[in-house]
């Protein structure tokens, strides 16, 4: 699985670091998203499924071709 | 079945990617007031204004989409949704999400710019480029941004607020007194504790604007941001508890079965905090969506998120807050830190009630999980000391 953000309309909740702190950090300074591994490692697909479905700014997208 | 949703903001895109989410795939319609499709609206006042039109569009909703025909009524008897060119929707379940219009203030001249909607901000970029000085009526966070924009166009900018700080309403006075620095060090003239008695436009398109105290001023443009009230006027002779918004549970059902409201327009009850409160947050929305998509949908029963966050942009720096903030809570200011960074922690009665830090994404954001067991004062103040360590 793969995991893109489109930083640019990210609002800074922070909602994809509390559910998923492996994969998704954030800007100390404005709170934007930092995606620390495109490709999910093992293990952590339910909890990136489960920050795209609750980003509030809808800026998380999966892609599931290859795995 | 069938979802009909009234608004085509926010809610109605956020409502619809809910249901889909879900794996629902029968009709929504989503019914717009304005021409457009959902757009940006927390950038109307930021990129949008000072010409960035980027990332105005959210997305076209997976649903019959009509536009520029309002709803006026709903026949809770026949399940329809009644719209201005005569047109009625039956639905299953119908949502209510209208959200939210520009208060407008009795003494300042229709004339005045408001900033509510994707027109409104098109008009004042539109005047805005002719340069000259702004005058802004209000001080809370809509008018700060459009101060901050419009003096990074290059205009000279006056803010008037009633309250002693810019922002004093939502946060009260320590954050105040931080954003009214802010914008005095951009330039910014500010007069607080001041009332506009009148602004009116005069025949040469300037305008002049009265102050309770006799001060008289002047201006080329003049932008009201006296805040917001729900859009709930359509609603009003209806079957619907009313009360500064649609008032709903915790679920976000209204008073009448298989309706539901959310955003700005509706009025939830907090278990949390055993009253309704009416959030005016981007964010909240699509938290807001979820529950009533778990409800409609019977797919789940995970309540609201109880942790409400909104963020505010002024001069490229972030604010953010994280809970119920108010303005009459004890604030604790943990650090004013060189680089402009601002933490503030707010209490009530020795409980945490909300967070609000300006250069302080992380550190905000990452208490969010914390609030939630409503911590004390000297627990936040204990979690942050062992968190800088
Ligand atoms: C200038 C501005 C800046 C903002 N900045 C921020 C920010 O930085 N951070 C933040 O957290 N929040 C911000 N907000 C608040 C945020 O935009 C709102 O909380 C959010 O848009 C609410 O979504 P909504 O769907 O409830 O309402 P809206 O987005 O207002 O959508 C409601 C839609 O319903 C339509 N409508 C109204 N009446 C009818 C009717 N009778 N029939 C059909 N349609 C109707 C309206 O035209 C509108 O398109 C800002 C708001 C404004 C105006």
């Amino acid at each position: 699985m793969r995991v893109r953000v489109d930083a640019g309309k990210c609002v800074g909740a922070g909602s994809c670091a509390l559910v998923a702190p492996d994969v998704f950090d954030q800007d100390d300074d404005d709170g934007t998203v930092i995606l620390l591994h495109e490709a999910v490692p093992a293990g952590h697909e339910d909890q990136v499924r489960e920050a795209a479905a609750i980003c509030p700014a809808g800026v998380i997208a999966l892609n599931h071709t290859g795995g | 079945m069938s979802v009909v949703i009234a608004g085509g903001g926010a809610g109605g895109l956020r409502m619809t990617e809910a249901l889909r989410q879900r794996g629902y795939t029968g009709p929504v319609t989503v019914v717009g007031a304005e021409a457009h499709l959902p757009y940006n609206r927390p950038g109307l006042s930021k990129e949008l204004l000072r010409g960035d039109e980027d990332g105005i569009w959210l997305g076209e909703p997976d649903a019959d989409v009509v536009l520029a025909d309002p709803a006026t009524a709903v026949d809770t008897d026949r399940n329809e949704l009644l719209l201005n060119s005569g047109r009625r929707i039956a639905y299953t379940d119908l949502v209510l999400a209208t959200g939210a219009e520009a208060r407008r203030l009795p003494m300042v001249a229709a004339e005045a710019h408001r900033i509510r909607g994707l027109d409104d901000a098109v008009a004042l970029r539109e005047d805005l480029r002719k340069g000259g000085h702004l005058l802004v009526i209000g001080g809370g966070f809509v008018g700060c941004e459009v101060a901050s924009t419009a003096r990074t166009m290059g205009l000279g900018v006056t803010v008037v607020e009633v309250l002693d700080h810019l922002a004093e309403g939502a946060l009260g006075p320590a954050v105040g007194a931080y954003l009214s620095d802010l914008h005095r060090s951009h330039g910014v003239r500010l007069l607080c504790g001041r009332t506009v008695v009148s602004a009116n436009r005069l025949t040469d398109g300037t305008w002049l604007v009265a102050l309770a105290d006799g001060t008289e001023l002047t201006a080329d443009h003049v932008v009201e941001g006296s805040g917001s009230i729900p859009a709930t006027g359509w609603l009003e002779g209806g079957p619907f508890t009313l009360d500064s918004g649609v008032v709903c549970d915790d679920r976000g059902r209204t008073n009448i079965p298989h309706v539901y409201a959310l955003g700005d327009v509706a009025r939830w009850w907090h278990p949390a905090h055993a009253r309704h409160l009416r959030m005016e947050h981007w964010t909240s929305v699509t938290d807001q969506a979820a529950v009533v998509a778990d409800t409609i949908l019977g797919t789940g029963d995970r309540p609201l998120e109880p942790v409400p966050y909104f963020w505010s942009d002024q001069y490229g720096v972030r604010l953010q807050a994280i809970g119920l903030p108010g303005r009459d809570d004890e604030v604790t200011v943990l650090r004013n830190g060189t680089r402009g960074s601002l933490l503030g922690c707010y209490s009530r009665d020795g409980r945490l009630t909300g967070v609000v830090g300006v250069r302080e994404g992380k550190a905000v954001a990452r208490l969010r999980l914390f609030m939630r067991d409503a911590p004390t004062l000297a627990d936040a103040l204990a979690h942050l000391s062992t968190k800088e360590k």
